[in-house]
């Protein structure tokens, strides 16, 4: 059922219905009447037709005359809605047809006995011609039974005529419906009004002395109470809503402080969880420091433990007259105390580097590098390592590319995992350096070799300090620590470090750097590039060079005797510690001074800056000789003024080159004031 | 010898006569006898004729139809109407020899193809309720009401009414429209 809106929409609908159910019953009652009186007078008609045929026919029947029962069925062509017919004689032939014009003259073989049928739009009858008793024969007649065709016009009549007995039905409501709308109209508009505007002031008209009059009454009489209620009802509303204003205000007030002060309590609650969570989460870092360190401790302790170990073994043998041993054996013995030796120096330099890092006691000092030149030195001093192996070397071109690092260290790492490249490859492989820029302001030195790799689960290991990835038993020397340090250098430099690796194929190590602007470069490589000692000319040197060492530990003056001692040109004086050094020097005036820092009474350094005082000394070229070997230590070194700093242990081929060049520099320098003086 | 042949002209006739009865006198594979057509329509006619008041004694009299001059037909039509009736009424054939009476009779058949034979017969039956029927050519001008002829190998008949009329009988307009020829007016 739809719902109605309005009253007269309701009052059209009803109406509407009403008609409708009335003149479809009258019309279906009409229709059926009639078709069934068409039915029943068609029935009758042909009835007739055939019992008046037969009659006639019988003649014809019994004197076999077909020219008379013929002309007697062409009588039917006044009775259109025959459409055919037919005379059987008693044994069912056919003794005379007649069809109306455009039917076919198509007859059933064989008459039945009386019966009436229907047949879609035909209505088949056959009637026997009895007379006297005797069967003479049969007629039959085929008329037009319109039964359906009727049907379909009635209804489409019957659809006409309610449709405009509706359409009538409409425009009568229309103009009718509103003696009995009109009124109730009226009020339901007053009193949407008086909803509206709450103006019970209001009265709806009276119109009519009907029921509708009589609600129009009741409703004003209601206003008028309505009005009445309403004013002393708003009356002590207003001040019921007075109080209740100031009620709330008081409440408000409460609410807006308990408010401040929950949220005063949360902030503090969330502090105090916040430093709670802080403070567990040091506590666990500082516990797993903690951890790390201790087993970093006992890790190196076994590094350093191992090759003092052969050192420490082979100097026993060498000194216990209870083992005697040939002159090869001792030269064996020897060359394991100097590997042992090298591999513990190595190793005390990486596990100094690492702490500095780990302590973050590194000063970077970031700036402008020429990537170029940084591949090239790297390439000049690792190709001779792999030469030695048959291995190759491929340095690409690396164009301007300028990368914000501290070119030391950059130095450091490259050579740390070209060395690496170099030392875990076969024999006669390749180490590939590869430059990549697929992320812009980075670039991206990858180091390629053609060792056997290694599987992920050693690539988790690898940078972990002493860790060396089973290394440990293979020729390969090493400490494990390398890396570790190249990482935490990478990192520090603002980059990245990685590394991708096949079983078989090789490794691939990676780092990349921020790029920058080349600006201020040349200066510094001004600055940077290394005083050209003339070398040539140390070699033509004549007469002897006076060289004081200053040093306070005898086996160290012993050693450097000893080496001396093969160089016919120099003469060496020693002193014992910094005054009597300085007295010396003074005296003697050497040419070369080789100076330890770590000296009792006055330190080199401090040496160094009196003799520098002193014009009887300033002129003369100091070399540190010293175990201060932090990279600190060096630039401080080279920072106060010495003209060289060599490290120990000494290596006596550096130790060698130093002096030759510091000698030649002194004799340049000498020519050079020969020429000026004259 | 003769009564052999009369016995299977007989069998024949009347097995036809059955046969024209079932089929109300339409032409078969076999063409019927012609008299034993005639014998039928005879008994056919007596259905489209209405006799005058008086003519029957009682609603079950019998209906008397006269055959003279042709015994064989008269034997025929009395196989035909046997256990039939007309109208309620039983049909009774007689056989009439010159100078006989007409009296009582309701149709008569002049089977005589001599002049002065059928001449003589009519004579007899006029003044009276008699539908005279004769088989020769000239009978209707002799004064015969119902005449067989031949046309179209179809046994047909013609109908004098003016002779008609004067016996009080009426002829069926339905056997009239069967009719031939019909002469004179009704």
């Amino acid at each position: 059922m739809i719902r109605m809106v309005s009253l007269r929409q309701k009052l059209a609908a009803v109406v509407m219905l009403t008609t409708l159910a009335a003149l479809l019953v009258s019309s279906g009652i009409l229709i059926a009447y009639d078709l069934r009186q068409y039915h029943r007078a068609l029935l009758g008609d042909m009835s007739t037709q055939a019992e008046l045929l037969g009659h006639m026919t019988s003649a014809a029947l019994s004197f076999d005359d077909k020219r008379l029962a013929a002309e007697n069925l062409a009588l039917l062509r006044i009775r259109p809605q025959v459409r055919a017919g037919a005379i059987y004689n008693a044994r069912g032939e056919l003794f005379a047809s007649y069809a109306a014009r455009g039917e076919l003259r198509r007859f059933p073989a064989q008459p039945s006995g009386d019966e009436v049928r229907t047949e879609g739009n035909n209505l088949f009858l056959y009637r026997r011609i009895i007379e006297n008793g005797e069967l003479l024969g049969t007629v039959y007649l085929r008329a037009e039974y319109a039964l359906v065709s009727r049907l379909v016009d009635y209804v489409g009549i019957a659809a006409l005529i309610t449709t405009l007995a509706m359409l009538l039905a409409l425009l009568l409501t229309r103009r009718l419906g509103r003696i009995v709308t009109a009124p109730i109209f009226a009020i339901a508009g007053v009193a949407r009004e008086v909803v509206s505007t709450r103006d019970y002031s209001r009265r709806a008209p009276r119109t009519s002395t009907d029921e509708a009059g009589e609600l129009v009454d009741s409703f004003n009489a209601m206003l008028t109470e309505i009005e009445q209620r309403t004013g002393e009802l708003e009356t002590s509303n207003r001040a019921i809503a007075r109080e209740a204003e100031e009620r709330a205000r008081a409440q408000q007030e409460v609410m807006r402080l308990n408010e401040q002060l929950e949220v005063r309590v949360h902030e503090r609650t969330l502090q105090l969880e916040t430093a709670n969570a802080e403070l567990e989460l040091a506590m666990d870092e500082a516990k797993q420091a903690n951890q790390a360190k201790s087993a970093f401790l006992s890790a190196m302790s076994h590094e350093l433990r191992t090759p003092l170990n052969a050192i420490l073994g082979f100097a026993q043998i060498l000194t216990a007259d209870a083992l005697p041993s040939t002159l090869p054996q001792k030269k064996e013995f020897a060359g394991h105390i100097l590997k042992s030796g090298r591999h513990l120096l190595t190793l005390i330099n990486e596990i100094l580097d690492l702490a500095k890092v780990e302590a973050g006691a590194v000063n970077l000092s970031l700036e402008p590098v020429a990537l170029g030149e940084v591949l090239d030195e790297c390439h000049t001093m690792i190709e001779p390592i792999a030469a030695q192996r048959g291995i190759r070397v491929l340095f690409p071109d690396a164009g301007d590319s300028v990368v914000e690092a501290d070119r030391t260290r950059v130095k450091q790492v490259l050579l740390n995992l070209l060395s690496n490249a170099v030392k875990y490859n076969r024999d006669g492989g390749a180490v590939m350096l590869a430059l990549g820029f697929d992320r812009p302001g980075m670039v991206r030195i990858s180091v390629q070799d053609t060792g056997a790799g290694m599987r992920p689960d050693q690539l988790d290991l690898l940078f972990q300090p002493f860790n060396r990835l089973g290394q440990e038993n293979s020729g390969q020397e090493g400490t494990g620590i390398g890396l570790v340090v190249t990482r935490r250098l990478v990192e520090l430099m603002k980059g990245a470090i990685g590394v991708s690796s096949q079983v078989g194929v090789g490794s691939v190590f990676w780092i990349e750097l921020p790029l920058t602007e080349p600006h201020a470069l040349g200066a510094m490589a001004a600055t940077l590039a290394p005083p050209a000692p003339a070398l040539a000319q140390g070699a033509s040197g004549t007469g002897r060079h006076t060289v004081l060492y200053v040093e306070d530990n005898p086996a160290n003056l012993k050693l450097v005797e000893e080496i001396v001692r093969f160089r016919p040109d120099l003469r060496l004086i020693s002193a014992q510690d910094g005054h009597l050094g300085i007295e010396m020097a003074r005296l003697h005036a050497p040419d070369l001074i080789l100076m330890d820092i770590n000296l009792p009474l006055v330190n080199g350094v401090e040496a160094l800056r009196m003799l520098r005082n002193d014009p009887r000394t300033s002129h003369i070229p100091v070399i540190a000789l010293t175990a201060n070997a932090m990279p600190r230590d060096i630039e401080r070194g080279i920072a106060a003024g010495f003209f060289r700093y060599l490290t120990k242990p000494i290596n006596i081929d550096e130790f060698t080159e130093a002096v030759n060049s510091t000698l030649a520099w002194i004799e340049g320098r000498d020519a050079g004031h020969k020429e000026q003086q004259p | 010898m003769q009564s052999m042949d009369g016995l299977s002209r007989r069998l024949v006739a009347s097995c036809l006569a059955i046969g024209l009865l079932a089929c109300a006198g339409l032409a078969r594979a076999q063409p019927p006898l012609e008299s034993e057509v005639k014998a039928v329509y005879l008994y056919k006619f007596a259905s489209f004729v209405q006799w005058p008041d008086g003519s029957f004694a009682r609603p079950d009299s019998v209906l008397q139809i006269g055959v003279a001059g042709n015994d064989a037909l008269a034997g025929q039509l009395a196989r035909v109407v046997e256990g039939r009736n007309v109208n309620g009424h039983a049909v009774v054939i007689r056989k009439i020899r010159r100078g006989e009476s007409m009296a009582g009779l309701h149709i008569v058949f002049v089977g005589a193809q001599d002049g002065a034979a059928i001449a003589e017969y009519l004579h007899a039956a006029r003044g009276q309720s008699v539908l005279t029927v004769t088989d020769s050519g000239e009978a209707l001008a002799l004064g015969s009401m119902v005449n067989f002829v031949v046309a179209e190998q179809r046994l047909r008949f013609e109908v004098a009414l003016d002779h008609v009329a004067p016996s009080r009988l009426r002829i069926s307009a339905r056997m009239l429209a069967a009719a031939l020829r019909v002469g004179g007016t009704i």
